[in-house]
């Protein structure tokens, strides 16, 4: 925000306006770029899922929109969202069911300020990064809760009981599992975390024993944080029909399915600055030349891939089992290892 | 076999047969309707019947005699082997005594000849209708039912109890015919009544459950079928008897193929037709190719219903192949008619063999990677074993055969039991599995796709040639040298074309190893050119009505799962 | 200015939504007018410079506490959304309490003498200090308050144990 004003002010035809204008019109700027990125990010990933489950299938998925390979699929889905009818359920809660999908994709969105896609290059770098962005998921929770209730359907409230139930188990492992690293570095700012891991490969937290567990715990946990298979519970469609958002339509679906896929990114960008290394490349002596932003969008996009070859591979689990994985796998393993990172820390000094 | 048990049952109730009959090799008792209870009875006890299936319950209409409905037990022995069918009459607002406390299956099939024909059922713990609206006047099996006559029934039918539904807190007001609007203020209980289904996406077909969810378990649940009902049997009594091979594609629209041969095989059982071999071993070949179909329909959308999505594509890609062959074969995908009473439609096309190697190539690589996938997998492990299992006493208690009941390991497959189409000179095994849950469910049914490639293969190398139809004039059409040439060639073409074929009067079952399970068509004919009386025997048709015993305490996701597993095919469960 | 401006936008929205809370009949709007006057309340507290404690604010009331009452209350009413009603049971008593609180805490912000500084660092880490005053100063109500989280965790534990009976091994 504070790179928008400068240039802002540099600019000529910006001379002489007020400072709190000025001001005013860089948050309208980095907003904008930020919402634009998380749409065109999420669109982007919306259409990779469909290839990549094409040819995870053995079939092509999209392959006429844009000439080549349907590029341009997510873009007419999203006209074709943006023309369809807006269908609200008899007897639904107005007020709730208008805000759900805002509340879902806001909490995506909000998260994206404090992810470092290189060192200058951040909407804001909070020192509470990552705490921050803990808690802008709590507001998906508040969205998929409003959405099962406002629809007024049993399914939608099955879905978003589940839902509600399974973020809230597993933002406990998730925060644990990054507790090591935190207290490695001494920082919550995402950018710092990063910083730590400058230098060669095996300079990366994920190569560090302890780091490693953490890690596996947390992109399993986040899994469950997003929605996604193994752990897609809340919309299970041979179950729930299509949980929460069964009774959406044109373009509030659409707010739903942005805020999933954008919510996919940031879960695996955190990952990508806390474990595998931020912007760094993992030598030296390329990081000189090469754009950080690019090096973190292709590690975050590659997670991303995991999580999409995942939901295409494995079945789900069974609402017990998901959670008692959480309570009684990662939680105590988590915590376990926090205690013996704890332990090595205060022995070794 | 046959004589023996007949025999028996003349010692023992002498005064109460009618009739004893074994026409066509069918042990055939008729008694009177006092003594029905006491009868089944012995014959599931006495030792040396051993009868643990009942198979099913017809009714048939006879309007011009006294007591004019025939309520008809197909029973089975697995132990001993022994076939045996009971009759008594009924009149018309007579109740028979219900035998729903010896089989857990005779609670449907007693609804079904309640619904169709208007036979009660004393004592029986569920006297509703099962395939008609509840709404539905008249009982369209009838022979006095008109057959155009359609009502039109608007009101869904409650399923749970009004105790239950007081105590929970349903939503669908509407779907409730308003029972619910006084459900408001105290609330008893936090049971919720929740509609699985008609439309809903793990109800392949059109079946109803509506379930009371405590959390995510089932307390209680009721089922609900006849969405698809359209009433085949009564279609079937005024078609030609060549006419209905059609309507047998629409029953399991999955494995139309095995229909095809299931109903011709009845009907040449009543003619004591032979047909050619050659048409035998093709009959043997699209017989297992329908099972391989269906049960890559069947393992490929349950694995969807827990979820793993991919492995549908996988089998869906192999079944593409495998209906390519059906299509050049048969000129259809799906409804493909291929059997004719007598013989085939037409002969294997040129490429037939190289082609069908092919597709059974892709159906291997496509179980090869799906075993892979799910096999082993700690996820899909966790979801399906010990899921929906059901012990194998009950399992026949309910009358399940088929894959269902192999995975709870009895071994009884009607190929191996009860050979036809020379299955007997087949080399294949019979896989059975061990807790009937849904994992061994999924691995029996994988393991008979390799068994019935196997089938396929030693068929296609001793396929012999010769006629695919049977030279038999009182089914085949005469040549046409014959029709121009001579009278008697051309009053045979004329009587085959404007009658149909005349199959003689009397009654049989025929039965094959269908799919999902014995396949049965229980026939009955007066000698004239239409069957009298046409009773399908299907096999999910039991297998569904142990559904709601079978989930109760279960989770919904485990509901989901168990019932993709049990392969209800609805065209063929409402009929 | 525009910081001013945005402020006063929260703070409308604190009041607005603290106001539909009391007044909404619906159970279930009350718990979502609840969620925006904490989120208003969270913007003060970045505007204070205070970024742990407003993250902690969202992450504890909005997406644990929040999110549990709601819970509860489609647990407990199901889905019967129409007749969940919230009702003024007893006027005078509330009006009583109600002008109480706010005599009390309006004399308590006059009398206290506030700290106040000439300028505020927009990003000033207080995780650091919160960290150190939790283990020294206030070591004992940190370590009261866990304990007593725990307490109430196995109590949890204990009563859904008895109520679901033989069933729960899987949980």
């Amino acid at each position: 925000m504070e790179a928008f004003q400068q240039m802002l002010s540099q600019a000529g035809w910006a001379q002489g306006m007020q400072p709190w204008a000025l001001s005013g019109l860089a948050m309208l700027f980095a907003g904008g770029t930020i919402l634009g990125g998380v749409a065109v990010g999420a669109m982007f990933f919306i259409w990779t899922e469909r290839k990549v489950a094409g040819y995870i299938q053995s079939r092509y998925g999209p392959m006429y929109v844009g000439h080549f390979h349907g590029v341009l699929q997510s873009i007419a889905d999203g006209v074709k969202l943006l023309l369809k009818e807006d269908i609200w359920p008899t007897d639904a809660d107005k007020f709730l069911f208008r805000i759900a999908p805002l509340l879902v994709f806001t909490g995506a969105f909000l998260s994206f300020v404090v992810l470092p896609f290189g060192p200058d290059f951040v909407g804001a770098s909070l020192d509470i990064g990552l705490f921050y962005a803990f808690a802008t998921s709590s507001l998906v929770v508040m969205g998929v809760i409003a959405a099962g209730w406002g629809s007024n359907n049993k399914w939608s409230l099955y879905g978003a009981m589940r839902g509600a139930a399974q973020v809230i188990s597993y933002e406990i492992p998730l925060g644990l599992a990054v507790l090591p690293v935190v207290m490695s570095v001494g920082s919550l700012n995402l950018g710092t975390l990063a910083e730590a891991q400058r230098g060669w490969l095996w300079s990366w937290h994920l190569f560090n024993p302890i780091f490693f567990v953490s890690f596996v715990i947390y992109l399993i946990s986040s899994l469950a944080e997003v929605n996604r298979v193994p752990f897609d519970l809340p919309e299970t469609e041979s179950e729930l029909v299509s949980g929460y958002h069964t009774e959406y339509t044109g373009m509030k679906f659409a707010f739903f399915f942005l805020g999933e896929y954008a919510d996919m990114f940031v879960v695996s960008a955190i990952a990508v600055s806390v474990f595998l290394g931020g912007w760094y490349t993992g030598i030296p002596a390329v990081d000189a030349f090469v754009p950080a932003p690019l090096v973190f969008i292709l590690k975050s996009v590659f997670l991303v891939f995991v999580q999409i070859w995942l939901r295409w591979t494995l079945p789900r689990l069974r609402v017990d089992q998901l959670m008692y994985v959480c309570w009684k796998v990662f939680i105590p393993l988590s915590l376990a290892n926090l205690f013996i990172y704890g332990l090595i820390r205060s022995m070794v000094g | 076999m046959t004589a023996k048990s007949l025999e028996l049952l003349q010692q023992r109730f002498g005064a109460e047969l009618v009739e004893v009959d074994d026409y066509l090799g069918d042990a055939s008792v008729t008694v009177r309707k006092s003594a029905v209870h006491e009868v089944l009875a012995f014959c599931k006890d006495e030792p040396t019947l051993r009868c643990d299936l009942l198979l099913d319950i017809a009714g048939v209409d006879h309007p011009e005699r006294e007591e004019r409905f025939e309520v008809v037990y197909l029973l089975r022995s697995l132990q001993t082997g022994t076939r045996l069918r009971l009759k008594t009459t009924v009149a018309d607002g007579d109740a028979v005594s219900t035998v729903s406390d010896l089989w857990r299956s005779a609670n449907w099939a007693e609804r079904e000849v309640y619904d169709l024909y208007g036979v009660r059922f004393e004592g029986h713990p569920d006297p509703r209708r099962i395939l008609c609206h509840h709404e539905f006047e008249g009982h369209a099996l009838r022979k006095d039912y008109p057959i155009g006559k359609g009502q039109m029934c608007y009101v869904p039918e409650a399923l749970l109890t009004d105790q239950q539904v007081e105590g929970s807190h349903a939503l669908d007001v509407e779907s409730r015919s308003g029972q619910l609007q006084n459900v408001d203020g105290e609330i008893a209980s936090d049971l919720l009544a929740i509609n699985l289904g008609p439309s809903h996406p793990a109800m392949h077909g059109a079946l109803r459950v509506e379930a009371l969810l405590d959390g995510e378990t089932i307390v209680d649940a009721r089922s609900e079928i006849g969405y698809l009902h359209r009433c085949f049997e009564k279609e079937a009594e005024d078609h030609t008897w060549q006419q209905i091979i059609p309507y047998t594609d629409r029953l399991n629209y999955v494995s139309a193929l095995t229909n095809n041969v299931a109903y011709v095989h009845a009907v040449e059982k009543m003619l004591q037709l032979e047909v050619p071999e050659r048409a035998r071993v093709i009959r043997v070949i699209v017989s297992e190719m329908g099972r391989i179909m269906d049960h890559l329909v069947c393992v490929g959308t349950n694995l969807v219903d827990i979820g793993a999505l991919t492995n549908f594509w996988y089998f869906f890609n192999a079944r593409e192949y495998m209906y390519e062959v059906v299509e050049r074969l048969c000129g259809e995908r799906l409804t493909t008619s291929y059997t004719r009473i007598g013989g085939l439609y037409r002969d294997l096309y040129e490429g037939f063999e190289s082609d069908l190697r092919f597709a059974l190539t892709k159906v291997a690589e496509g179980v090869k990677d799906v075993t892979g996938l799910v096999q082993r997998n700690r996820i899909f492990m966790d979801r399906a074993i010990g899921v929906g299992a059901m012990s194998a006493e009950d399992a026949i208690d309910w009358g399940w055969t088929g894959p269902c009941l192999r995975s709870t390991g009895v071994d009884y497959d009607v190929r191996k039991a009860f050979p036809y189409l020379g299955y007997e000179t087949y080399d294949f095994d019979i896989p059975v599995g061990e807790n009937g849950d849904c994992y061994d469910r999924i691995l029996c049914r994988i393991e008979e796709i390799h068994q019935s490639m196997r089938i396929i293969d030693q068929a296609l190398k001793r396929l012999p040639d010769g006629p695919i139809q049977s030279p038999d004039r009182r089914v085949a059409l005469p040549p046409k040298d014959e029709v121009y040439n001579s009278i008697e060639g051309m009053m045979n073409h004329f009587k085959l074309v404007f009658e149909g074929i005349q199959v003689p009067a009397g009654e049989a079952y025929g039965f094959i190893e269908g799919a999902n399970g014995e396949l049965g068509f229980y026939i009955v004919s007066d000698g004239s050119g239409n069957p009298y009386r046409m009773k399908v025997r299907p096999p999910c048709f039991p297998i569904f009505s142990s559904f709601t015993e079978l989930v109760k305490g279960q989770m919904v996701a485990d509901a989901i799962a168990t019932l993709g597993g049990l392969n209800i095919i609805a065209g063929e469960l409402d009929r | 200015m525009i910081s001013t401006v945005i402020w006063c936008l929260f703070a409308g929205m604190t009041v607005m939504a603290a106001l539909a809370v009391a007044t909404s009949k619906n159970v279930v709007h009350c718990g979502f007018g609840l969620l925006f006057s904490l989120l208003g309340v969270c913007a003060m507290y970045v505007f204070l410079g205070a970024d742990f404690l407003a993250a902690t604010q969202v992450i504890v009331y909005v997406g644990g506490i929040l999110v549990l009452i709601l819970f509860g209350v489609m647990m407990t009413h199901r889905i019967t959304a129409t007749d969940l009603k919230s009702e003024l049971v007893q006027p005078v008593a509330a009006l009583i309490a109600a002008v109480a609180i706010l005599v009390l805490s309006v004399g308590m912000i006059l009398e206290q003498v506030w700290p106040a500084k000439e300028h505020l660092d927009p990003i000033t880490p207080t995780t650091h200090a919160f960290g150190v005053s939790f283990l020294t100063d206030y070591l004992f109500p940190f370590e009261f308050a866990s304990v007593l989280l725990l307490v109430a965790l196995i109590g949890a534990a204990m009563f859904t144990r008895d109520s679901a009976g033989e069933d729960s091994d899987h949980v």
